[in-house]
C-alpha cells in the first residue's frame, strides 16, 4: 500500500512537474500555476476518499491542459511525459480503489507488482509511440494519408463497439 | 465490490476528444497526445479476452443448528474449465457460470463477493475477497479460489444462492460480474427448552405402553379398582384385607393401563392474531411453546403431529420418536406468521389430519373471530382439546406507556373479553392455560394442569 501511495504521489509530482516546465518554458505562468493547482486538487481529491468522479475529472483536465500547451506550441515532450504520468496516476487511483473494495486480498505482493510492471510497460510503450509520432516524420502522399485515414476510423469504430458492448 | 465504472467511456471520450482537437488545429502533437490512451486502452482490451468459466462450490459445515450455533461456509470458486470438484451432499451446491470465450484460464484479478441471507451475522473470516487469478504457477490449487467464514443466527430458514464473481484485467477498465448460483439451505431450528412432563387425558389412548391413564383395568402403577379373583391372577395382587371381609372369596387388585396417546399440535400462524411489539413477535413464543411440547410429549413416547395454520396449511403427519422430532422441528424452524384471504378463519382447519380421539392441543392467541366456535366444534367431534394460549394482552401493554387512562381501560375491556372466551372454552370441556409470556413455560403449564377444574375432564372415556 505504501509503495503504491508513493508511486501514485511520484506519477502526480512528475505530471505537475512536466507540465509546468512546459508552460514555463513557453513564459505561459498562468499555465504553471493551473498545472500546480490541478496537482494539488488531484491529491487532496485522493486523500479525501471522493475518488472516481473526481479522480476523472483532474485526469481529463490535465489532458486538456496538455492539449492547450500543444495547440499554442509549448515544447511537445514535456506535454507527452504529463499526459502519460497523468494517465499512470489516475490508473493507480483506480488500482487502489478496487484494492480497497475487498475486506479481504490475497496474494497482495504478487499482485501489487504485476500491476505495476503492466503498468510501467503500457505506459512506457504509449510514451515511447507518442514520441515517434511527435518527433519521427514520414512523407506519403494523399491516398496513403487517405487508406490511414480510414483504417483509423474503422479500427476506432471496432473500438468503440467492443467498448460498449462491455 | 467496484463496478465498471465507464472508465472505458471516458478513454474513448479522451481519444476521440483529442484527434477531433489535433484534427481543428491541425497540430499533429495532440493527435500524438491520444496515443498513450489508446495503447493502455488496447492494453487493457488484451486482458479483456482471458475470460475464463467460473464455477462455485458451497459446502455448509452443517445444513440444520440451533439458534446462536455457529456455521463454517466454504466457498470455492474454479475459474478454470476444471471441474474436479464434486458435490458434497446436503448443504452444497454447485454450478457453473457463463463460459469462456477462447475456453482459457488466462490471469488476471478475481474478486470474490458471497452473498449472506439477510438475519445471518457474520462472526469470522470475509465473506469477499480479491485476488489473483493465476492458475499455473502462484496459486497452489490450479485456478481455484476458496473462501471460508462462519456465521450464524437466530430461528429460520436461510437460502444461500448467489456469489458475485468479478474477473478484472489488470487495468479493472474491464470488469466482467459473473452471478454464480451456489445454493445450499441452512436450517436454525427454535430454541428448545425441555419441559417437565406433564399429564393428558386424551379421549382414546393407543395399544402401546407409554405414560398417559387410560382408564382401563390393565397392568399398572396407580390403583384403579376391585374385583372378584380369577383363575389367573396374580397372587401379590390380591387384596386380603378385603377379602377376609368376605367368606370364601377372594378380591384381586386392579392397576390402570398407561398408554400413548395421538396428540395433535396445531399451530396458529396467521398474521392477524400475532401481536408485533419492539420487542418481538408474539408467534416466536407460539414456536417455542410449540418445539417444547412436541419435544416432550415425543420423550414421552406420544404419536405427535403438527399443522401449521395461517400463510398456508403446513402439516407433518402424526409419527414417533427422533425422526419425527427432526421433521417438526424443520417445519418450525422455517415457520412464519403470514396472512391469507382464504385461511382467515379457522373455520378451514382440516380437523381430519388428526387421527378421532387425538388430543388436540391448540397454541394461539384465541383473538380470532371464531376461534372459540371451532374450538367448541373440535371438542363436540370428540377431540380432547387443550388450549395453549400466549396472552397478547400482557405481552402488548409491556411495550406500551400504560400511564395513560384510555390505555388502562382498553387493558381492562381485553382482559374481561378474554376472561369470557377462556370461561366459555372451559365450560365445554377444554383445557385453558393462559401463558403470560414472561413467565417460563414449564412453571405455567404445571401450575394450570394441576388445578383444571373437573369439567375440563374429557366426555368420551376408554380405549383403543
Amino acid at each position: 500500500m505504501r509503495r503504491n501511495s508513493l508511486l501514485l504521489f511520484g506519477c502526480v509530482i512528475v505530471a505537475v512537474v512536466a507540465m509546468g516546465i512546459g508552460f514555463a518554458l513557453g513564459g505561459s505562468w498562468i499555465g504553471v500555476a493551473v498545472a500546480s493547482g490541478l496537482g494539488g486538487v488531484w491529491l487532496l481529491v485522493h486523500m479525501l476518499g471522493n475518488r472516481s468522479t473526481g479522480n476523472l475529472a483532474v485526469w481529463l483536465c490535465f489532458n486538456a491542459l496538455a492539449a492547450v500547451g500543444l495547440a499554442i506550441d509549448l515544447p511537445a515532450g514535456w506535454m507527452l511525459i504529463a499526459a502519460v504520468a497523468a494517465l499512470c496516476a489516475w490508473d493507480m487511483i483506480h488500482y487502489e480503489q478496487r484494492r480497497a473494495s475487498a475486506t479481504r486480498v490475497d496474494a497482495i505482493d504478487l499482485m501489487d507488482r504485476r500491476h505495476t510492471i503492466w503498468l510501467a510497460l503500457t505506459g512506457g510503450v504509449g510514451l515511447v509511440l507518442g514520441a515517434a509520432a511527435l518527433f519521427i516524420r514520414v512523407d506519403f502522399g494523399f491516398g496513403i494519408a487517405l487508406v490511414l485515414a480510414l483504417a483509423a476510423v474503422i479500427l476506432l469504430s471496432q473500438l468503440m463497439r467492443v467498448v460498449s458492448k462491455g | 465490490m467496484p463496478r465498471n465504472d465507464g472508465r472505458s467511456a471516458a478513454l474513448l471520450a479522451l481519444i476521440f476528444g483529442l484527434l477531433i482537437f489535433g484534427l481543428a488545429t491541425l497540430k499533429g502533437g495532440i493527435i500524438a497526445l491520444a496515443i498513450p490512451p489508446a495503447v493502455y486502452l488496447a492494453a487493457a482490451l488484451l486482458g479483456r479476452r482471458n475470460m475464463p468459466r467460473v464455477s462455485a462450490v458451497r459446502t455448509l459445515s452443517s445444513g440444520h443448528v440451533a439458534p446462536g450455533q455457529e456455521v463454517t461456509v466454504t466457498l470455492v470458486v474454479t475459474t478454470s474449465g476444471d471441474q474436479g470438484i464434486g458435490n458434497s451432499g446436503q448443504g452444497s451446491g454447485m454450478t457453473h457460470g457463463t463460459p469462456n470465450r477462447r475456453g482459457d484460464a488466462g490471469t488476471g484479478v478475481i474478486g470474490v463477493q458471497d452473498m449472506i441471507p439477510d438475519g445471518l451475522e457474520l462472526t469470522s473470516g470475509d465473506a469477499d475477497l480479491l485476488t489473483l487469478r493465476q492458475p499455473l504457477t502462484l496459486l497452489p490449487d490450479d485456478g481455484v479460489v476458496s473462501l471460508s467464514y462462519t456465521i450464524r443466527g437466530t430461528r429460520g430458514e436461510f437460502a444461500f444462492r448467489d456469489v458475485v464473481v468479478s474477473l478484472h484485467d489488470e487495468s479493472g477498465v474491464f470488469l466482467r460480474v459473473i452471478i454464480v448460483t451456489a445454493p445450499a439451505t441452512l436450517l436454525i431450528r427454535p430454541n428448545l427448552r425441555k419441559l417437565r412432563p406433564i399429564v393428558l387425558h386424551p379421549p382414546r389412548t393407543r395399544g402401546f405402553a407409554g405414560p398417559i391413564p387410560a382408564r382401563q383395568s390393565g397392568s399398572g402403577v396407580d390403583f384403579f379398582g376391585m374385583r372378584q379373583y380369577q383363575l389367573g391372577d396374580r397372587l401379590r395382587w390380591i387384596n386380603w384385607r378385603v377379602s377376609a371381609r368376605h367368606e370364601r372369596r377372594l378380591y384381586t387388585n386392579e392397576f390402570e393401563q398407561e398408554r400413548i396417546a395421538d396428540i395433535g399440535i396445531i399451530l396458529d400462524a396467521r398474521a392477524q392474531t400475532d401481536v408485533r411489539t419492539p420487542a418481538g413477535s408474539l408467534y416466536d413464543h407460539s414456536i417455542q411453546a410449540a418445539t417444547a411440547l412436541s419435544d416432550m410429549l415425543l420423550d414421552q413416547g406420544n404419536r405427535v403431529g403438527l399443522l401449521i395454520y395461517g400463510r398456508g396449511r403446513e402439516g407433518v403427519f402424526p409419527g414417533y420418536g427422533n425422526g419425527q422430532r427432526e421433521r417438526i422441528f424443520r417445519a418450525l424452524g422455517r415457520t412464519a406468521s403470514g396472512h391469507n384471504y382464504a385461511l382467515e378463519s379457522l373455520n378451514h382447519l382440516p380437523v381430519r389430519f388428526f387421527p378421532s380421539g387425538s388430543e388436540i392441543i391448540f397454541i394461539g392467541s384465541l383473538t380470532g373471530v371464531d376461534d372459540i366456535s371451532v374450538l367448541t366444534r373440535m371438542r363436540a367431534n370428540g377431540y380432547g382439546v387443550m388450549a395453549l394460549s400466549p396472552n397478547p394482552i400482557a405481552f402488548e401493554a409491556a411495550s406500551v406507556q400504560a400511564d395513560a387512562r384510555a390505555v388502562s381501560y382498553a387493558r381492562r375491556i381485553a382482559e374481561v373479553e378474554r376472561r369470557l372466551a377462556t370461561v366459555e372454552l372451559r365450560r365445554v370441556g377444554i383445557q385453558v392455560i393462559d401463558w403470560v409470556v414472561d413467565r417460563p413455560l414449564d412453571q405455567t403449564l404445571h401450575e394450570s394442569l394441576t388445578r383444571q377444574p373437573a369439567q375440563s375432564r374429557p366426555l368420551v372415556g376408554g380405549a383403543r
